[in-house]
């Protein structure tokens, strides 16, 4: 990354929409990132860069967290580590941010698994952990608009095989 | 239901069963995920609401059960904090690869479990479920009857592998399989043979070495074949003018037996190779429990009989490797077997009387060079008389130190059952009733209701036994342990039908107590926990009887047997493996039964 040089790159959205966007912050992504490198600087950032499975609004979205959140330090890229610890710390701005509607809250985390963008992917993950939570399961197939497909002998049997958890 | 929820808390409060639609609604963008992506969130679940989206669909009832999410719980719940205990394996604040991580976790002695040998995979809900049961002491108790009437004193008993091995003079050897119920295999001793002594080698995986002791110094080893469900004897030492056998160790090729005299045997089976021989004459496979088989010659009988598979199963005569005469060692002890690259080293673990704080153990260490098969050396150490350095004896001596006398030999013996009656609070150590011998820990029992751990080192230079560690939660006399290599120990109580499962390891102690019937009552916090659990009884005798929701039937019959029971029994016998605890319990009208303690 090159230092103090505020170079911009040029974002374009499924639908057409072109956004301008720091390279520090586009960077953030994986994909992006890996991009400028494969290619190299100057084919990049003379061309658009189209991200294909985001819409404007969503990409939108993803840009603002990226901006927030540009002078984090690089997350590890052990990916099955386990974050399960901090499964309730999400910071308060991240809640403020993720305090949308739930198709917004699934195409963020669609987007940032696309763009590869761990942290964001991880907030949004807890973000819908913590939705889940605590709830019964009538109450998170209310929240989530699941269809129980099981029959009431097969969601029986499935409550005796995990009877043993019960009194921790 | 509203086409768009959005994220609201109230919302979320009532609780209306969702219409059944045929297909996923539109709206249900949780189920659109990829399964990585759900995987990824179920993950940052806590268990109770991991189990709760098992009952969400049947997707996620696939996805919520995936080995990696519970193999991740597993190590976060029992092998982490182990791994943090310890010292130096990293600094706790640069712990990342402690975190659990496929690729990079410490697993300690668990490693069997990600890189199974058979290359089978593991169920790791499956063994969270194992690991939890046990934490909390639930289990499913049952009850094989496997003596009526007349008291069949001296049965001996070994778990090892799911399988029971009894051996007792009237019935010979038996093995019971726990996850069949039932009497697997059976085979008559000889009409002289009193067998006093037993030791289950399981190295192998498809067959058990048994070592059986008798009361006229001969011994024997017999296989079991598990799958053939047959017993074969391998091997017959004659009788000898030595004595009793009082204690063997069998790991193959090594056989380790003491006399009662305190002569020490170490014998291998090694050079040879195994021969093409006849099998066995002995060969008595049944079904019943009941008939006794005191007779040695062929008993074939019918049913289940498998046709006796080819055997090469005869062992060549064993060299004596090493004999010694042991002036120091008490009953009770226990002896062990364990190789290291170069090195064998037999144990005995034994009782020691000190002259001020009444007993401790000691443990003899006979080391071998397996290159040569010659005895290196032999050494000796003891636990410090607790007096000495224990906190645990910082108070001074209690006036009832009537145990604490100057033992003779001929003492020993008139004062093992009195003990008892000294006052818990005596510091000193009352003669333990059992040791349990298992590097690098001895567990011994006392009459006192209590328990004591020490834990031993060796190294090539040095053999030391820290001092005794007291272990406090029976409320009757502790009957028997059991400790493995890992510090999981399960120790009976002889009234009351306590049972209870320590995790030793590093010295921390916690305990989960269990008496059989249902329901836990969680007292203590923190390091020590202690749980009532009761199982459910199912109960069956000899052959398979399992009934299993039978317990309001015979409710009051068994009430009023527990309560005799529990006023006559006169002895257990504990042992366990991986899932599940026996005990063997002798009531005073004659009746031995193994009680199971299933905790899958």
């Amino acid at each position: 990354m090159s230092e103090g040089t505020v170079t911009k790159l040029t974002l374009v959205a499924n639908d057409g929409q072109k956004m301008q966007v720091d390279r520090q912050v586009a960077e953030k992504s994986v994909l992006i990132k890996n991009m400028l490198d494969d290619l190299g600087d100057d084919a990049m950032l003379s061309a658009e860069i189209p991200i294909p499975n985001v819409n404007d609004t969503v990409l939108k979205k993803v840009i603002e967290w990226c901006e927030h959140h540009k002078a984090d330090p690089a997350a590890s890229n052990d990916d099955d580590s386990d974050s399960r610890k901090k499964t309730t710390d999400i910071d308060e701005w991240d809640q403020k941010f993720m305090q949308v509607d739930q198709e917004m809250l699934f195409e963020i985390i669609l987007a940032s698994n696309y763009l590869d963008i761990k942290p964001l992917l991880d907030v949004g993950c807890k973000t819908v952990a913590n939705m889940i939570k605590g709830k019964s399961p009538e109450e998170i197939r209310k929240t989530f608009n699941i269809t129980n497909d099981f029959t009431p002998e097969e969601e029986e049997q499935i409550r005796r095989e995990n009877e043993w958890a019960e009194d921790r | 239901m509203a086409p768009k929820r959005r994220r609201s808390s109230t919302a979320e409060q009532d609780v209306s069963i969702a219409k059944r639609t045929r297909t996923r609604d539109p709206n249900d963008h949780l189920s659109s995920l990829s399964d990585e992506l759900l995987i990824r969130i179920l993950h940052l679940l806590p268990i109770t609401t991991l189990l709760q989206c098992q009952l969400l669909s049947h997707r996620l009832y696939r996805l919520s059960s995936d080995a990696q999410i519970w193999k991740n719980l597993y190590y976060n719940r029992f092998v982490l904090p182990r791994a943090l205990r310890i010292p130096g394996i990293r600094h706790p604040s640069k712990r990342e690869d402690l975190h659990f991580s496929s690729r990079k976790s410490k697993w300690l002695d668990e490693a069997s479990l990600v890189e199974r040998k058979d290359g089978g995979k593991t169920n790791w809900k499956r063994q969270y479920k194992l690991r939890h049961n046990w934490s909390i002491g639930a289990c499913e108790v049952q009850e094989i009857r496997v003596k009526d009437g007349r008291l069949n004193p001296g049965m001996l008993v070994k778990l090892a592998e799911g399988v029971v091995v009894t051996a007792d003079r009237e019935d010979g050897l038996r093995a019971w399989n726990l996850k069949g119920k039932g009497l697997i295999a059976r085979m008559g001793l000889g009409e002289e043979d009193v067998p006093t002594c037993l030791a289950v080698d399981e190295q192998e995986s498809d067959w058990l070495g048994i070592a059986v002791g008798f009361d006229d110094g001969g011994w024997g080893i017999w296989k079991l074949d598990v799958a053939g469900k047959v017993f074969v004897n391998a091997y017959r030492h004659p009788a000898s003018n030595n004595g009793t056998l009082g204690a063997v160790a069998y790991g193959f090729p090594y056989a380790l037996t003491i006399t009662e005299g305190q002569l020490l045997s170490l014998y291998s089976f090694a050079p040879a190779p195994l021969s093409d021989e006849t099998p066995a004459e002995d060969e008595d496979d049944g079904e019943g429990g009941e008939q006794p088989a005191t007779m040695s010659g062929e008993q074939a009988t019918s049913a289940p009989a498998p046709n006796v598979p080819p055997q090469n199963d005869k062992l060549p005569q064993p060299r004596l490797l090493a004999s010694l005469k042991s002036h120091t060692s008490w009953p009770p002890l226990s002896l062990s077997i364990r190789t290291t690259p170069n090195t064998l080293i037999a144990s005995i673990a034994y009782s020691l009387p000190t002259y001020l704080s009444g007993y401790t153990v000691g443990l003899q260490e006979l080391h071998l060079s397996l290159p040569t098969g010659l005895m290196t050396f032999s050494r000796l150490t003891s636990a410090l008389p607790q007096g000495f350095s224990s906190i645990l004896s910082s108070s001074p001596p209690s006036p009832s130190r009537s145990g604490s006398s100057t033992p003779t030999n001929s003492a020993l013996s008139a004062w093992n059952g009195v003990v008892g009656t000294s006052s818990p609070r005596a510091i000193e150590n009352t003669r333990p009733t059992t040791l349990s011998y298992s590097h690098p820990y001895i567990l011994a029992t006392h009459p006192d209701n209590t328990l004591t751990l020490y834990l031993c080192t060796s190294t090539s230079t040095n053999l030391s036994i820290s001092p005794g560690t007291k272990l406090w939660g029976h409320t009757s006399e502790v009957s028997a342990a059991e400790i493995t290599p890992r510090g999981k120990a399960v120790s009976v109580s002889l009234r009351g039908e306590e049972l209870r499962v320590w995790e030793l390891e590093g010295g921390r102690v916690a305990s989960a107590s269990t008496s059989s019937r249902f329901k836990s009552v969680i007292s203590g916090k923190g390091l020590e926990k202690s749980v009532i659990v009761r199982g459910s009884n199912r109960e069956f005798e000899g052959e398979l009887d399992a009934d299993e929701g039978d317990e309001g039937r015979r409710k009051k019959s068994r009430e009023l047997e527990r309560y005799e029971e529990e006023v006559e029994a006169s002895k257990r016998w504990v042992g366990f493996d991986d899932e599940m605890v026996i005990v063997l319990k002798e009531s005073g009208r004659g009746t031995q039964a193994l009680m199971v303690y299933d905790f899958t």
